[in-house]
């Protein structure tokens, strides 16, 4: 089971490493959705053909002349009337304006869709994206338009929308750590030393193209395996804050133990579904608690009794717990002996008892019972001897003879 | 008690000092921070169950006060820019710090218990109160400055929270980062773990599996050698002293536990890997009190028959490593993203977590199966170690479904817990005996109002149910949101669920609850109150009846 296991985790590894080294991975995911946050919708009214602009070998900086000096993309880079009036003769006087064949039309309607004579023209709306950009420092580095807004010739495109817009993964090919900063804050605008993810077009969230780590419905009870693979990442929006205040907090997170947790808890425990240790430690919060409430036999106020005791007072755990005769451990065990409860998830036995309660029946020492606690084949396993090169005076306090307490028995 | 708190708070104390006066002693122009301080008053009962007369019900009446501060761009790196350009190279220093103050005034921890006729404050009998009791906690608090010499070294110094090797942890040191030229940022760190007794440290992050039961001494019995190791009991029982008890006595758990580890992660690529090694240790204390049982003198907390225990032993020491890719399908209208882990601990021989699971994205629809495997394992003094237990393996399956510009989305989530026993007889075969094998599934889905009003209802249902090993849960929840004012917000949730333990015959029943929350913004810096309250009512308990305030007071000048 182990090594089955294992090499389904080794093949997901290799998955990962293995299909980036042959160069499966990236791409420009130039389908994907645009995000609505970063790039917000537009209103194009407008008609317009690049890829017949640029079949006349009209250059990009012919009509967006300001876009090579441009440092903040707050800058408005649309082409003006006036740059359109160096091939389109238009008079705004003469809306319908002929013009001889073979020649660029000059109509109002020819590029404004919809246009009425006589009303104004429907506006074209850019909002300012969500986002830093340099323009400048682009084209110093001698990073062409097509690089990022693609071949629009060659693709054939007419009007250019937010689908010609960069998107992140193309980014990343050059802001990779080396050739350029890849930093989140390059290009993310920053709020507070973090990327900002409220904005007035909705909050910005992954969505899970890059990484898998879309925030769906499930991601607060899924999101351990991306955090844990890069917590830094998740660090460029989220403080430490903020996981410290759900999984150490003081609050009882309502999403997760909503609703009466306190009586139906131990069924998640017993199963360890979530994994309590996630946020509880168990020989402290776990043991405090039951102990306080009285359900843990430990001498200290409890009314639990175990069922070998013989006294008055509420049992926890069914018959067949401890066998027993006449208080005497029998070497046998039910069908509900704890050794079975034990072995499925020791976390619930530590969830209740302290390590001392345990020594009670499972130590070495002399006059003890000494009911051996360790797993058949124990004293020549990889694990016995692990556990004693490193951590060998755990051993002494149940062996005080050392020669009990070796692994090479 | 009262002088151990002292003492961990003074140390703490200097060093938050010592992380604070390290910006101020440059001007503060241009320095852009943020201030957090929120305030939580919290009370609700808990029952201790009894056996003589009704269940008594104690009371927790919780305060705790948080403050977090972060100071971003000392030096003003980027004063000037706009919101809109892009930020100039140059290292990056900043500061931040997670202070907690909790205390519970309630008698659940401030109360008594009777033992053998005599009564004992409840501290002082179950030292696991304590952290309840007082606690002041820098979860934590450093220095870091990223990019230095030319974006190649990253430095941060003082109490790190880390996230990694499947686990999360927290040390006092530092570390240095340095990245690459082949796509590989190297980590090294080193310091004191934190634990319970550090300066300021939370409980939360001592490594777990250990108790009071650790803090033995070997008390003598009739004839020398004859004694056994008991818990430590020097202040607790039978005097009733509130400032002392076996909790404070430990000194195993008082040892300062060194510990370091490297770290190489990818970056850069569209695959992000890494390998990591975590060592932390801790030294044997000596000998605690008057031991004489052998012929000559013993050394150490636990001697054995020739003399000693080693002069160190190693609390966790572990390597791990993960990756996850993306691969893209028809130029992006689908996706897999395969990712996996594993971690083999090296103190115990085994490997003790990993998984597997690949994403498939297409369009609005997603699904992702994943396995996962987990063997329990402990803090290297922890006896459990050493107790035949076994793995338990997850298989789990997860649908989710996103279409683009609808309010609404969906999920469902199926899982299969199987667990192992070691014991040669076929359990299930038992009548009557739990299953080894649990599993669930849950289903769910969320509106959201598309029109961008002040109002944005919200609503959400979850359903599920889960049976086999553990016992079985079937309910749901049903919640929402609104804000009928710019400075108000509702929310709400009912829920129904009906659960049966399969150990504990008594323990069933079918519990309802009600949440209802306000939020008042009291205005839009950041100064907001929050009061939310709980009832909830099953077989057991008619009544459960919490409520919380929460005053959030936050401040983010920019200077």
């Amino acid at each position: 089971m182990h090594r089955r296991f294992v090499a389904i985790a080794g093949l997901g590894l290799l998955a990962g490493g293995g299909l980036a080294s042959a160069g499966l991975l990236g791409g420009d995911s130039s389908r994907a959705p645009v995000s609505d946050v970063i790039f917000p919708a537009q209103d194009l009214p407008l008609r317009f053909d690049h890829a017949q602009h640029l079949a006349l070998k009209v250059d990009c900086d012919f009509c967006h002349e300001d876009a090579d000096e441009s440092r903040s993309s707050v800058d408005d880079l649309i082409p003006t009337e006036e740059s359109c009036t160096n091939c389109h003769d238009i008079d705004r006087a003469v809306p319908d304006k002929a013009v001889p064949a073979g020649k660029a039309p000059a109509r109002c309607d020819s590029c404004h869709v919809g246009y009425v004579a006589g009303k104004a023209v429907a506006r074209v709306r850019i909002p300012v994206p969500n986002l830093k950009f340099d323009h400048q420092a682009h084209v110093s580095r001698g990073v062409a338009c097509t690089t990022c807004h693609g071949n629009l010739a060659a693709e054939k495109i007419g009007l250019a929308t937010r689908d010609q817009l960069p998107k992140m993964r193309l980014c990343l090919t050059c802001h990779d750590g080396r050739k350029a900063s890849s930093r989140c804050t390059t290009c993310h605008i920053a709020d507070q030393g973090m990327v900002q993810t409220r904005f007035p077009e909705g909050r910005l969230v992954p969505s899970g193209s890059l990484r898998g780590d879309s925030h769906d419905l499930t991601f607060a009870t899924s999101h351990r395996e991306v955090a844990e693979n890069d917590p830094d990442y998740c660090g460029s929006c989220h403080r430490k804050s903020e996981c410290v205040e759900c999984h150490n907090g003081v609050i009882k997170p309502m999403e997760f133990h909503a609703g009466d947790y306190v009586s139906q808890h131990a069924v998640d425990a017993r199963r360890n579904q979530p994994d309590c240790s996630t946020c509880h430690r168990l020989q402290t919060f776990c043991v405090g608690c039951h102990s306080r409430s009285g359900v843990t036999d430990d001498g200290r106020g409890s009314e639990f009794r175990p069922p070998s005791s013989g006294l008055p007072g509420r049992r926890f755990h069914p018959d067949g717990w401890v066998d027993t005769n006449g208080g005497a451990v029998l070497r046998s065990r039910g069908p509900m002996h704890h050794a079975f409860q034990a072995q499925r998830n020791i976390r619930q036995c530590a969830s209740c008892h302290r390590e001392e309660f345990c020594k009670r029946c499972h130590t070495a020492e002399p006059g003890s019972l000494r009911i051996n606690p360790h797993p058949a084949g124990w004293a020549g396993s990889r694990r016995c001897r692990a556990l004693a090169a490193r951590a060998g005076r755990v051993c002494l306090r149940c062996h005080t003879d050392v020669f009990e307490a070796t692994c090479d028995r | 008690m009262l002088a151990r708190i002292v003492r961990r708070a003074l140390g703490g104390l200097v060093v938050l000092a010592g992380l604070v006066a390290l910006p101020a002693a440059r001007p503060a122009d241009a320095y852009e921070f943020r201030i957090h301080a929120r305030s939580i008053g919290q009370g609700y009962e808990l029952a201790s169950l009894r056996f003589t007369g009704p269940d008594q019900l104690l009371g927790r009446r919780r305060f705790t006060t948080t403050l977090t501060l972060d100071i971003w761009d000392l030096g003003g790196r980027t004063r000037g820019l706009t919101l809109h350009q892009p930020d100039p190279d140059g290292p990056r220093i900043y500061v931040s710090t997670y202070l907690r103050l909790d205390h519970d005034y309630g008698s659940w921890t401030q109360g008594a218990l009777v033992v053998g006729g005599n009564q004992f404050d409840a501290v002082d009998l179950i030292p696991e109160l304590q952290p309840s009791d007082f606690a002041i906690d820098l979860l934590y608090g450093y220095l870091a400055i990223d990019g230095l010499w030319g974006d190649r070294i990253d430095l941060r110094a003082g109490r790190m929270l880390e996230v990694g090797s499947l686990d999360w942890w927290s040390y006092d040191g530092a570390s240095v980062r340095a990245h690459t030229p082949m796509h590989v940022a190297v980590t090294a760190f080193g310091g004191l773990r934190v634990r319970d007794d550090s300066a300021l440290g939370s409980n939360v992050n001592e490594p777990d599996g250990t108790s009071g039961a650790q803090c033995a001494e070997y008390v003598e019995g009739a004839t020398p050698g004859s004694g056994a190791w008991r818990p430590i009991d020097r202040g607790g029982l039978g005097v009733n002293n509130p400032f002392a008890n076996d909790f404070d006595f430990c000194p195993q758990r008082q040892e300062a536990m060194p510990t370091w580890g490297v770290m190489a992660a990818t970056e850069g690529l569209p695959v992000w890997a890494q390998v990591s090694y975590r060592r932390t240790m801790s030294r044997t204390p000596g000998i605690i009190g008057p031991v004489d049982r052998f012929d000559y003198p013993d050394v150490g907390l636990y001697p054995n028959d020739f003399g000693q225990a080693p002069g160190w032993g190693v609390n966790e020491e572990m390597v791990a490593a993960s990756a996850r890719g993306s691969i893209d399908l028809h130029h992006g209208h689908a996706q897999l993203l395969p990712e996996g882990a594993v971690r083999y601990s090296l103190l115990h021989g085994l490997f003790d977590q990993a998984l597997a699971g690949v994403r498939a994205r297409w369009g609005m629809h997603s699904i992702e199966p994943e396995v996962y495997y987990s063997f329990p394992t402990f803090d290297g003094d922890s006896l459990f170690n050493v107790f035949s237990s076994e793995p338990y393996v997850d298989y789990r399956l997860t649908y989710d479904l996103a279409p683009r510009k609808t309010p609404w989305r969906a999920y469902a989530r199926g899982w299969l817990r199987q667990f192992r026993t070691e014991d040669p007889v076929p359990v299930d075969a038992m009548s009557g005996t739990p299953s080894d094998r649990a599993g669930g599934v849950q289903v769910g889905g969320r509106w959201r109002s598309p029109r961008e009003s002040q109002v944005r209802p919200e609503a959400r249902l979850d359903l599920f149910h889960e049976d086999g090993y553990g016992g079985r849960r079937t309910g749901g929840y049903l919640s929402g949101r609104m804000s009928p004012r710019r400075t108000l917000r509702f929310s709400g949730r009912a829920s129904v669920i009906n659960f049966d333990e399969d150990l504990l015959a008594g323990l069933h029943g079918t519990t309802v609850g009600v949440q209802l929350g306000a939020t008042y913004l009291i205005n839009f810096e950041g100064v907001a109150l929050h009061l939310m309250v709980e009832e909830n009512s099953n077989r057991l308990y008619r009544s459960q009846f919490r409520v919380i305030g929460v005053l959030d007071l936050a401040f983010e000048p920019e200077i």
